[in-house]
């Protein structure tokens, strides 16, 4: 290549004394690029943050229903319980041989629309999220015989509590509801340490306290507007009922054992379920439509430079003269072509960068709201190797693409050459 | 002439060791982790503990996966092997010395649970004295690939 015609400065020069149309091209493809890049984003941290939720725990229990839906609604708080569990199946399992540990689970009160979860001190001492991570206390402690409470440290910041605030505890899942047990506020006794999962977002009471607020779960006033129905919940004392539990075993190898036990118990109809298992039929539901979301992003990239080869193609008529000049003075043919392969390059490679810079910056602004409202951890703001992989792939597309427009060029020089009639 | 048959051999052998399972651990069945029937008797039961001889053997055992751990990726780190399909859900579980209790070097991405496996690793037996838990196989994987019919 002569150095008389350094492609890449002239490509830039070009692009320059186009900037406002370039601009718009880098653009469209900036956006389709954070797109794919927050989907993607998403998509890791959601599943991260889901497979953090539960460690270590070998069986999880319900009545009779899917291991899907069981898990969803007992651990990740996502939908409502179908059924209850008797308390007398919960002790029978609990002392069943084999057993290590066990984790009653009552839910379906809420407090400030944080799900209120009743259980007892196993709670704190047993449960692992994560990498086999016990909960901590950041300040505080474990609730004793009291009417007392532990927040998620989620919860604790955003209904700036603190330990011995009390709180009144209301019937129902919403956000609101008009059946509030306030004749029993409940002392703040700790607070847990973040664990960037659900966990964080609960107030924890024990089965006792429950009990005592539902004592007055009666209403003060004709049917209550807006329920969302959610009364069956019970508890240990109302209807001797929890919602699920947990179960800890001696050997794992026994595992398959007990959940067939658990599956064929005659006394009531149960779901025992290996939470990995449930988790791995979770990602396979899952899984479709996020490469349904991987597949609309990958086509916002190609609808983005195909608007960039639309805009560049556009351009080539009256770029005729520019090319018939460089001609002039010496371009070979090649070096036309070069010259707009390497411009369509340039673009779809600035465009790419500003892409990674918006969705960093996009992320990062947007990191904290979505912890607080969905628990989902955005792990890797900070552009990785999965970005520097997105940047080639699109420059290599870009360039891929400018070989149409470049061609074009390059035949029109060698047909017009010095001749064209402007 | 001797050469060319003794490179002939060589490329043979060569051949035959990358294509066949020569270098692998020896593959193992799961009828052979049953111990056999010590009496002639026909009603006897058949035992449920594991054949001491197999601990400490390096091998390659195929059979479907029950994950019981994953890691924050998502991935399996610890999970049980059985010889058949729904061994959680539809049929009564094997016993213990149709199951192996896995732990692995690292996490590993698992496509479907009906997707069976060769599992390679060394085999230990776990002697258990409670009431409840059997002795039963442990394995450390060292190497997972996919089973082709």
């Amino acid at each position: 290549m002569s150095t008389r015609f350094p492609i890449a400065r002239l490509a830039l020069r070009s692009i320059a004394s186009r900037r406002a149309s370039a601009a718009l091209t880098c653009c469209a493809v900036a956006l389709s690029v954070l797109l794919v890049l927050g989907v993607q984003e998403m998509r890791e941290s959601a599943r991260q943050s889901f497979a953090s939720t539960i460690a270590g725990t070998d069986l999880l229990v319900g009545p009779r229903t899917s291991g899907v839906n069981l898990l969803l609604y007992a651990v990740f708080r996502i939908g409502q319980p179908s059924n209850n569990v008797s308390w007398q199946s919960y002790e029978r399992f609990a002392a069943a041989p084999g057993v290590d540990w066990s984790i009653p689970l009552s839910l379906g009160d809420s407090y400030r629309g944080h799900a209120v979860v009743g259980t007892t001190e196993a709670y704190f001492r047993h449960f692992r999220y994560g990498r086999d991570s016990r909960l901590e206390m950041t300040a505080g402690q474990a609730f004793g015989a009291g009417t007392e409470a532990v927040l998620g440290a989620a919860a604790a910041r955003e209904l700036d509590h603190d330990v011995g605030d009390e709180i009144v505890i209301a019937h129902g899942l919403g956000a609101t509801s008009f059946l509030k047990h306030d004749r029993h506020p409940v002392t703040v006794t700790g607070i847990l340490a973040p664990t960037g999962t659900v966990a964080d977002r609960a107030v924890y009471v024990s089965l006792a306290t429950l009990d005592r607020v539902h004592e007055t779960a009666t209403p003060s006033f004709a049917p209550a507007p807006a329920d969302d129905g959610g009364h069956d919940h019970g508890t240990a004392a109302e209807s001797g009922e929890i919602t699920a539990f947990l179960l800890g075993l001696e050997s794992r190898v026994q595992v398959l054992r007990l959940q067939r036990t658990i599956n064929e118990y005659a006394d009531e109809p149960l779901t025992a379920v290996i939470p990995a298992v449930a988790l791995f039929e979770l990602w396979s539901v899952i899984g479709v439509a996020e490469n349904a979301l991987l597949a609309v992003g990958a086509l916002a990239v190609l609808t983005g430079l195909v608007g960039m080869l639309v805009a560049i193609l556009g351009t080539l008529n009256e770029r005729r003269r520019e090319m018939a000049i460089l001609r002039s003075v010496g371009a070979r043919p090649r070096q036309v072509f070069l010259l707009l392969v390497s411009e369509a390059g340039l673009l779809a490679g600035a465009g790419a960068l500003l892409g990674v810079a918006l969705k960093t910056a996009v992320l990062g602004a947007l990191a904290s709201p979505i912890q607080t409202r969905t628990g989902i951890l955005l792990e890797s703001v900070w552009p990785g190797s999965a970005e520097a992989v997105v940047v080639a792939v699109v420059t290599a597309a870009g360039l891929a693409l400018g070989a149409l427009p470049a061609w074009r060029a390059y035949r029109n020089s060698l047909a017009d050459g010095m001749t064209i009639r402007l | 002439m001797t050469s060319a048959i003794r490179l002939a051999a060589s490329l043979a052998l060569l051949l035959a060791a990358s294509s066949a399972p020569g270098q692998d651990a020896p593959k193992l069945t799961w009828e052979e982790m049953v111990p056999a029937k010590t009496s002639s008797d026909p009603l006897a039961v058949t035992s449920s503990a594991p054949v001491l001889a197999l601990d400490g053997r390096t091998v390659q055992l195929p059979g479907f996966i029950v994950p019981l751990e994953s890691d924050e990726g998502g991935l399996i780190s610890e999970f049980l092997l059985v010889p058949y399909f729904g061994a959680c859900i539809h049929v009564p579980p094997p016993p213990p010395n149709q199951l192996v209790y896995v732990t692995l070097e690292e996490a590993f991405n698992l496509v479907s649970l009906q997707q069976p496996y060769w599992i390679e690793g060394t085999l230990q037996v776990e002697e258990y004295s409670s009431e409840v838990a059997d002795s039963h196989y442990t394995m450390r994987a060292e190497r997972i690939s996919k089973y082709n019919y």
